[in-house]
């Protein structure tokens, strides 16, 4: 019983510890310089793109390949998915 | 079987939801949204109403449902390829944002309606 209390004290700490690691390490290497440039860049989206809103700006025109991407991850999945279990004519009543 | 209530409800309150949506879609370049947003509220108004009405019936337009699928691809591609030809890069932009929301929106709303037709299928064939 006391053995077993040591070691779920024993596994909580180590959990802690790669939890405290991870938020640290991610804190040291996490850019902190929020007054860049590029967030004056992304703020003229309007007189850039058309488009006021920000997320959709990034999305449909800085970032548009991941969009593309995006979509063909889309397309492939559900190609897969039909291609895996739709027949034509296994469905007698439908 | 479903209740009576739940079906009246859902008959009500579909319209509404497709409207949302249709907003979501349109207004992707001018509020918070966009097409992806959208096609999700779309499709979840569809999938309502093939839970609550039953989705067999729908099963016989997976492949017309799947073109649809097919052309928003090649449609997307096609803006690409549109920009090359008024002698810009590959995807710069022509003010064709809104164009490219409703591409992506209705190629979600048909995606997601074809992952839950083909999710039901097994279920059907017993």
């Amino acid at each position: 019983m006391r053995t077993e209390i040591i070691w779920k004290f024993l596994v909580a700490s180590v959990i802690l510890l790669f939890g405290v690691i991870i938020i640290v390490s991610t804190m040291l290497t996490y850019p902190l310089n929020l007054n860049s440039v590029i967030t004056e860049y992304y703020l003229e989206s309007l007189h850039l793109t058309g488009s006021i809103n920000v997320v959709t700006a990034i999305l449909l025109d800085f970032r548009i390949y991941d969009t593309l991407g995006e979509i063909l991850v889309i397309f492939v999945t559900i190609s897969g998915i039909m291609m895996l279990i739709w027949r034509k004519n296994d469905l007698k009543n439908c | 079987m479903t209740s009576r209530i739940v079906k009246i409800v859902s008959r009500e309150l579909t319209p509404f939801i497709f409207l949302f949506g249709v907003y979501i879609i349109i207004y992707g370049h001018l509020s918070p949204g966009g097409g992806f947003q959208g096609g999700v509220i779309l499709a979840m108004g569809a999938i309502l109403v093939m839970v609550i009405y039953g989705g067999e019936k729908m099963q016989k337009y997976v492949p017309h449902l799947a073109f649809i699928e097919i052309l928003g691809v090649f449609l997307f591609l096609l803006f690409g390829l549109l920009s090359i030809s008024y002698g810009k890069q590959f995807y710069s932009n022509l003010g064709t944002i809104w164009i490219l929301n409703i591409i992506i929106g209705l190629k979600v709303f048909v995606g997601l309606v074809i992952l839950y037709l083909l999710f039901i299928r097994w279920e059907l064939s017993k």
